[in-house]
């Protein structure tokens, strides 16, 4: 009997993660993807690009990959690792009962989360300790895959694991770590970069990790920028690796970023906003009045509060919330327009000082709609 | 289901007028509520809207998109982003109580799939304001800083699109719009969804009778004592003060000095050129003339 390589059932079995090492090498799903007569025999054939398995570490964790090199995430050399990313036909995954949160693109229960990717693939994430993938259809690249993979799939893994996952980056000077939160669009990419340049590391790109001592986990070590912010750094986009075919926004990543690789402690977290309005200089960084609307505005700068409240982690990651406010200080910062002007600005403030020496502005709380 | 309404316009056409009336009436008649689930009002305030045109979220928000799809759009190219939105959004928690109009400035149909950008299960109707193009002209350039000339050839460009730049991101995704006489086509034209058509010039000339049949199409009390007080509350005078007191409507761009800036009709006439203005209404001759505008 095969068996499968991974959890040692029976191939075809229902439970069946869809892996099993051929004796040629590479991996490929469980033939009983055949039997129903729509097997996929692409995914029977090892991929020229993706060594067959991989080692990684990130937010404190070895991700073990198969089929599908993490290629952003440092490499491990642990035996055992934390995390298995592998392929499994969506045929395979239990049966999901759905949820009060889901929608047309996701569907969430405790411990279980399916994304679908139009045009690029199925995401599976479950126990916390695994991602499972699809590919759409054989054209699909492996970076198309890993863009969505290391953004929303991991994620939802974290947040399965029980850590406080913000939507942000992390940067760190002289061994201590701000954290800036915002939606997409609000500027937090170019901020990072600006802070590169004034001898910042960054510690973790797009989602932020903290661990329940207070530490910022290292995670992606990559950031990724627009085209015309990429020019008005002085980069040249034709260098730079776009994120996906055809979008004009690069990924940075390797000797073109200064990384920060050990956790480190948080001392100011900061909303993002694009001064549009273009505020007097010394009103940049504001505290919102309120405890109430710190904590609502906070709570919706998680990474993905759908996913939060979909895999019930709501409750969990409130508390947590709660706790992190107490110890460290949070501050709306208005970024000024123009790379110069930002460049000039940060130059001249001491940004894991600012956070904690912030004042109220009366005006703020109507922005934010907090009585 | 809650039923739920879409609010569309070309830009700078009364949309917003449209809302802060819709707002104001759910008030005075004691319609409002607590706005709808936790989330439902922090997106709100995330989106920034000010308190009082808490009506529904603009379908364009990226903040929005990216929570329906559990993904960051910014990684999808446009067209793929378009294939999907029609799909995005029939949730209850988005169209909850508080939150049952939605803005949009998209043309109907998306251009890459020919696909509506919007949800249509179990939308109630679509209300679409429309505006003299010419005044739209001058509008636009206020709102955006353009010269009349630009404004004159955006309505005139078969794919003019908002947030158009593929060279950064934003707040919003990108809205295509086409040209202005496509984009009527596209709302008023439709055949999927009830529409209300309503010209800004009426509204000015007589909204007690006009936003009384916006009322009426949305189900709202519509009795003539409240929709008067509503218009006076609602007035231009009245939310420009507004606009002035709060320092700055939060809608408007960078540079742009007033959001409510004259709420005037007729400006495109004096405005622009005789030849840009003879040329809006050769362009629009079809148009214009099907909704009353050369009479």
């Amino acid at each position: 009997m095969v068996r499968c390589n991974c959890i040692g059932t029976p191939i075809g079995s229902f439970i069946c993660c869809g892996l099993v090492t051929l004796n040629s090498g590479p991996q490929a799903t469980c033939f009983t993807a055949a039997a129903d007569g729509r097997q996929r025999f692409f995914s029977l054939m090892k991929r020229p690009d993706s060594p067959s398995e991989s080692l990684h570490r990130s937010f404190g964790l070895v991700w073990r990959s198969v089929a599908l090199n993490l290629a952003e995430l440092p490499t491990a050399k642990e035996e055992t690792a934390d995390v298995l990313v592998h392929e499994v036909n969506e045929q395979y995954w239990p049966y999901l009962p759905p949820g009060p949160h889901d929608t047309p693109f996701l569907q969430m229960g405790s411990g279980d989360i399916r994304l679908t990717v139009d045009g690029v693939g199925r995401f599976r994430v479950s126990g916390g300790d695994r991602i499972t993938w699809q590919r759409e259809n054989v054209d699909v690249s492996d970076q198309d895959l890993r863009t969505f993979l290391l953004g929303s799939a991991v994620g939802a893994l974290l947040i399965q694991r029980g850590m406080l996952v913000l939507h942000g980056n992390a940067l760190v000077k002289d061994g201590q770590a701000i954290v800036c939160l915002g939606h997409s669009g609000a500027g937090k990419s170019t901020l990072a970069y600006a802070l590169m340049q004034q001898g910042w590391r960054l510690l973790a790109d797009d989602l932020v990790a903290i661990a329940p001592d207070g530490l910022v986990l290292p995670g992606l070590p990559r950031i990724k920028l627009w085209e015309d912010a990429a020019v008005a750094f002085g980069l040249e986009p034709e260098t730079l690796i776009p994120i996906r075919q055809g979008i004009r926004k690069y990924l940075l990543m390797g000797d073109r970023i200064e990384r920060a690789e050990q956790p480190a402690p948080l001392v100011a977290l900061y909303a993002i906003e694009q001064d549009y309005h273009q505020q007097d200089e010394g009103k940049r960084i504001v505290v919102i009045p309120s405890q109430k609307g710190r904590t609502l505005y906070l709570r919706n700068l998680a990474y993905r509060p759908r996913f939060v409240r979909g895999l019930a982690q709501e409750a969990a990651n409130f508390l947590f919330l709660a706790r992190l406010q107490q110890t460290v200080p949070f501050a709306v910062l208005s970024t000024p327009l123009g790379i110069q002007a930002m460049g000039n600005w940060l130059g001249q403030v001491d940004l894991l000082e600012a956070a904690a020496a912030a004042t109220e502005k009366a005006s703020v709380a109507d922005t934010v709609g907090v009585s | 289901m809650e039923p739920y309404w879409y609010l569309a316009s070309y830009p700078k056409s009364g949309n917003t007028w449209c809302r802060v009336f819709i707002a104001m009436l759910l008030r005075l008649a004691g319609m409002e509520r607590e706005a709808g689930t936790k989330a439902t009002e922090a997106q709100e305030q995330e989106l920034r809207l000010n308190r009082d045109l808490v009506t529904g979220s603009i379908v364009s928000s990226r903040y929005w998109l990216d929570d329906q799809l559990g993904i960051d759009t910014s990684d999808l190219r446009c067209e793929e982003l378009e294939r999907v939105r029609g799909r995005v959004g029939h949730q209850l928690a988005l169209y909850s109580e508080a939150l049952r109009y939605h803005k949009v400035h998209d043309a109907f149909f998306t251009p890459s799939s020919g696909q509506p950008v919007v949800c249509t299960e179990g939308c109630a109707g679509v209300v679409y304001v429309m505006r003299h193009p010419a005044d739209v002209a001058v509008s636009l350039s206020h709102f955006f800083g353009w010269e009349l000339e630009s404004s004159v050839a955006f309505l005139l460009n078969e794919e003019a699109s908002l947030m158009q730049s593929n060279k950064s991101g934003g707040n919003q995704v990108r809205q295509y719009l086409g040209r202005w006489d496509n984009h009527v086509a596209s709302w008023c034209q439709q055949t999927l969804l009830p529409v209300l058509i309503l010209r800004y010039e009426d509204l000015l000339v007589d909204p007690e009778a006009y936003f009384q049949r916006l009322g009426s199409f949305l189900g709202l009390p519509d009795k003539p004592e409240l929709i008067a007080e509503v218009v006076a509350n609602t007035s231009f005078e009245k939310l420009r003060a507004k606009e002035e007191e709060e320092g700055g409507f939060h809608e408007r761009m960078p540079g742009c000095e007033r959001f409510f800036r004259s709420g005037k009709s007729g400006e495109g006439r004096n405005r622009l050129s005789h030849e840009q203005f003879q040329l809006l209404e050769a362009s629009f001759h079809a148009m214009l003339e099907k909704h009353g505008y050369l009479s």
